[in-house]
């Protein structure tokens, strides 16, 4: 099948189809007019030979009337007008001549012609028998002058009523040719109409709508993801681009689609090496933190230590040598001094404690106070040794919502910030103030350092000004998705004074956040005489300890270095209360107490727990269950001894 | 295609076919019977020469001078298959009645002799070895200047057919009324002729009556021999030696025209002079041994008719249209046809341009 274009192939059909009917429909006008004209032209001429006719009848009369009025054919003048007349009869005749007639119609012509000839001899041969005198007759002559003529009127009658027969059977030849011709032409234009009707349906079915709904079905099956349906593209030439650039479309997207996939798995790969080295940015930035905190940490805990030595050092060597001082002095000098800074050491390790806890929980309800003054116990000698200022004004009693430990990260990494930024600037400032308003808090840290240099990338992973190996440059980017977690956000400006300026801003929290374990200022001091504590612990300072810390209460104390002797103690003793260390070697506190449910179920009620860590998952449901079970190391004696002799309060008696 | 569409092709073989030159062709004459006698023989004489297809003919012999004969001849010789010429007819009244059925056949009609102004209208397929009237009008008028220097009494007799009374109206254009006076303008019908009753030769004495009472002192007989025979000896008794002068329509005399003293010395006017040519009497000779009668102009003219359309075919013209369009060539793109009669070539109108001789009848001078 030879190719051509849609356009070419209608205009072909058109056209050709249009040229057809319009050559057709032509030829029968053609045809028609040809008829027509020789109609008009057979009606002139039947006009002409009517005229012709008459010029005969009136040339014949008018030599007859010639020689009967006249004097005598020698008269030149007559002669003339005779002749004259004559002529006119010839040349009528003779005009005939050349005319398309038939034979018959010749012979009656000449019939005339000849009649005409002998009447003209007759004719002049009468008038000179008038003139000269004659052997015969004039009237003899004249009698045959008047036959001619009547004979010549007859032929011509004849000749005449020939031509009109002839003329009416060709007058109804071409009335019926013309009548054949409109037929023809009529049936031209309904059988074109017919074709028309006939072809065009099948035309656009054949080379229009079946392509297209190829194509759409083609279509159809590519959007349902067959890219590798193809279609024909034997079709006219815009199908066949179309079918082409259809083929050339489903062949791209399959490629492409195979492409996407091989794209799709790199990036799938490289996702998980970024997910792979953003984990291990976490773990360093943690690592990071944790150890500058520990750095700091360390400085912290030596100075309280150091105080704490010395005095234990001095008191050791005033009872050495004997030098008894009053109680009060010594209480004074010695044992306060070394509390205070025991329990700032305390301080310094519960803070840590709580950093340490493993974030992820839920966002609930959490004391915006508290938090804020976990940081402030860790960084405020921090900055006071620096020089600088950690202002913090009165925060209100407010629950925000936020996951504790990522809130407390938030503070602790602004605070550490401003910090950094005033380092080398002396007396500068962090001021922390909240405002609360509808529904929301505002913690604004407020610092005179320089300011932040790039307000629009500050917020950028990876991006710091600290020098290399200082920061991530996860801080504050991890600080702001944190508090977008909790529905807040975290945004900063440039103070006009001078300075940084970030502002926190959390939801108020309908709730009250959980209650904190609070710590008994009391020292128990009265004897619980005939109950019995179980200690277990690793550790046998902590373990003496203890003992010498609950003989103050008056109870039996049984100490056990680790499950399998606590094990021993709880089979053949009766133990009121157990307290236990968690991570020991071999077996753990925990295990104790899944025995203690097992076998003791009425103990477990009476178990406190005292650990350093709460991060495992089934201490800490414990603690979320029963706070008072879980007491964490440091601790303040009197709050150990609180929780002991609330649980000895409590403990059945008679239980083995 | 050409597989497509086998009918097409045996149609157009067929059209093919018919259009292809016929193997045969075909000739006729429609002329007086000597006339018919020397087309036979340049028939004759062409095929002795050789070259010439296979040929039919069909003659016809006229017996009258009439136009409705001629008609039904033009109709049988045109439908002739084959026929690429006629040699027709024998007067300008058939000749010119029957052109418009050659032309339509598209039939080469050569008329040997007839000399009607009208012939010239004929069309294209017409053609004749003779000038018009007007050439022989001004001889006899000339000729009677230079009989009757001192004018005339001229009583004119013509035929009232289409010769006559051309070659009347002629001769009054070219005489010269102020030298000769027309005494008498009659005119006879050539049947007169052939209809030999008493009323009829009444009719005759009563037209030389006129003539007589007319007192002529020349007489231009306009007419054909066959009629003047009739009238030339009531002529002779009424007027005595009146001269005459004929037109080229006594020209066919017979030996006992020549031998008749009432035609002796009537002068008349001829297309050539046969007996001035050694080729012109070698033809008479030929014709005599053939047919036992002289020959004069008109069966020469009817000869060299033939001859012409003969060598059309001989040079391969095979239709009228053919023919025609080599005679038409003649004095053009090709030499003159060398004729008895003389050279010949026609003009646009498809005369022969030749000049008139004015003959005598007389001893020796047939």
């Amino acid at each position: 099948m030879r190719r051509r274009s849609l356009r070419a192939r209608l205009l072909a059909i058109g056209g050709g189809g249009a040229l057809v009917t319009v050559v057709a429909l032509a030829a029968v006008a053609a045809m028609a007019s040809r008829l027509q004209r020789e109609l008009t032209a057979a009606t002139v001429e039947v006009l002409e030979e009517q005229q012709i006719a008459d010029r005969i009848s009136t040339g014949v009369m008018r030599q007859l009337a010639t020689l009967a009025a006249a004097g005598g054919i020698g008269d030149s003048t007559v002669r003339a007008g005779f002749d004259a007349a004559g002529a006119v009869v010839s040349e009528g005749v003779r005009s005939y001549l050349f005319r398309p007639l038939s034979i018959d119609e010749r012979l009656a012509l000449e019939r005339v012609n000849e009649e005409h000839r002998q009447m003209e001899v007759a004719a002049v041969r009468a008038a000179q028998a008038a003139e000269n005198g004659g052997v015969l007759a004039r009237s003899d002559l004249q009698a045959q002058a008047l036959g001619h003529a009547l004979g010549l009127l007859d032929a011509m009658d004849a000749f005449l009523r020939q031509r009109q027969a002839n003329f009416d059977a060709l007058l109804v030849a071409q009335r019926e040719q013309i009548a054949r011709l409109w037929w023809l032409g009529g049936g031209i234009l309904v059988t074109s109409a017919f074709a028309i009707a006939w072809l065009l349906p099948r035309f656009a079915r054949r080379r229009i709508t079946a392509p297209l709904a190829m194509l759409g079905e083609a279509s159809r099956r590519l959007g349902e993801g067959a890219l590798g349906v193809r279609v024909h593209e034997e079709h006219d030439d815009e199908f066949r681009a179309l079918a082409q650039s259809f083929n050339r479309m489903s062949e791209q997207l399959a490629t492409m689609q195979a492409d996407l996939e091989g794209r799709n798995q790199a990036l799938e790969t490289a996702l998980e090496e970024v997910h792979r080295a953003q984990a291990d940015l976490l773990e360093a930035e943690k690592l990071g933190a944790l150890g500058r905190m520990t750095a700091g940490l360390a400085h912290e805990l030596n100075n309280p230590l150091a105080s704490v030595l010395g005095a234990s050092t001095l008191l050791e060597t005033e009872l050495r040598e004997g030098r008894a001082l009053p109680p009060h002095e010594m209480l004074e000098r010695f044992v306060t001094p070394i509390v205070r800074e025991a329990t700032r050491a305390r301080l310094l390790v519960r803070s840590l404690l709580q950093f340490s806890r493993r974030a992820g929980g839920a966002v609930e309800p959490v004391s915006l106070r508290d938090a804020v003054e976990n940081v402030r116990e860790l960084r405020q000698h921090a900055f006071a040794q620096a020089g600088l200022r950690l202002e913090i004004a009165p925060l209100p009693e407010v629950a925000v919502l936020a996951e504790p430990q990522q809130l407390q990260a938030i503070i602790l990494n602004l605070v550490n910030n401003a910090e950094h930024a005033l380092q080398g600037q002396a007396g500068g400032r962090l001021a922390i103030r909240a405002l609360v308003d509808e529904g929301v808090v505002a913690l604004r840290f407020e610092d005179d350092g320089p300011g932040v240099p790039a307000l629009d990338r500050v917020f950028e992973p990876f991006y710091t000004t600290k020098p290399v190996g200082e920061g991530t440059g996860l801080g504050l980017a991890l600080s702001r998705r944190f508090a977008e977690a909790f529905g807040g956000t975290l945004r900063v400006d440039n103070r006009p004074e001078g300075g940084a300026c970030f502002t926190l801003v959390l939801r108020v929290a309908d709730a009250a956040p959980a209650p904190r374990p609070a710590a008994d200022d009391v020292m128990p001091s009265n004897a619980l005489d005939g109950r019995s504590v179980l200690v277990v612990d690793d550790e046998p300072e902590l373990r003496a300890l203890a003992a010498r810390a609950l003989a103050r209460l008056g109870v039996t104390v049984h100490v056990a270095d680790g499950v399998a002797s606590a094990l021993a103690i709880l089979e053949r003793t009766r133990v009121d209360v157990v307290v236990s260390d968690v991570r020991m070697p071999g077996e753990s506190g925990l295990d104790l107490h899944r025995w203690v449910l097992a076998h003791r179920p009425a103990l477990a009620e009476h178990f406190l727990f005292v650990t350093g860590d709460v991060s495992d998952p089934a201490l800490a449901a414990l603690a979320a269950e029963r706070p008072e079970a879980v007491i964490l190391k440091p601790f303040e004696l009197r709050e150990y001894l609180g929780r002991v002799e609330r649980m000895l309060g409590g403990a059945v008696n008679g239980e083995r | 295609m050409a597989s497509r569409h086998p009918a097409l092709l045996l149609s157009l073989a067929a059209v093919a076919a018919c259009s292809q030159p016929p193997d045969r062709v075909a000739i006729g004459a429609g002329v007086s019977a000597t006339f018919v006698d020397a087309v036979r023989m340049a028939i004759e004489d062409a095929q002795a020469e050789g070259g010439l297809p296979p040929l039919d003919t069909l003659f016809f012999a006229e017996t009258s001078n009439r136009a409705a004969p001629a008609l039904d001849m033009a109709r049988q010789l045109a439908e002739v298959p084959g026929m690429v010429g006629v040699v027709a007819h024998s007067n300008s009244s058939s000749s010119l009645a029957a052109s418009p059925i050659y032309n339509a056949a598209k039939v080469v009609q050569i008329a040997p002799t007839s000399t009607s102004v009208r012939f010239a209208e004929s069309g294209e397929f017409s053609f004749r070895l003779v000038p018009a009237d007007p050439m022989q009008g001004a001889l006899l008028a000339r000729s009677l200047d230079s009989l009757f220097p001192d004018g005339a009494r001229v009583a004119l007799h013509f035929v009232n057919d289409d010769y006559g009374r051309g070659l009347r109206d002629a001769v009054l254009r070219e005489l010269d009324r102020g030298r000769h006076q027309v005494v008498l303008d009659q005119p006879h019908a050539d049947h007169e002729a052939t209809d030999d009753t008493v009323a009829r030769l009444r009719l005759v004495d009563e037209s030389v009556a006129q003539l007589a009472a007319a007192r002529p002192t020349a007489m231009l007989w306009l007419g054909r021999i066959a009629t003047f025979r009739l009238y030339a000896p009531r002529i002779r008794e009424r007027l005595g030696p009146l001269p005459i002068l004929a037109g080229d329509g006594v020209s066919s005399l017979t030996e006992a025209d020549v031998a008749n003293p009432d035609l002796l010395g009537v002068r008349y006017a001829d297309f050539f002079d046969l007996d001035a040519t050694p080729a012109g009497r070698d033809f008479q000779q030929r014709f005599a041994a053939r047919t036992g009668i002289a020959a004069r102009s008109s069966e020469v003219l009817s000869y060299d008719a033939a001859r012409v359309i003969l060598a059309a075919v001989k040079d391969g013209a095979r239709t009228g249209e053919e023919v025609r369009a080599w005679l038409q060539s003649l004095g053009r793109t090709r030499p003159p046809w060398p004729g008895l009669s003389g050279p010949i070539a026609f003009t646009d109108r498809g005369d022969v341009e030749r000049g008139y001789v004015l003959l005598t009848v007389g001893p020796g001078r047939p």
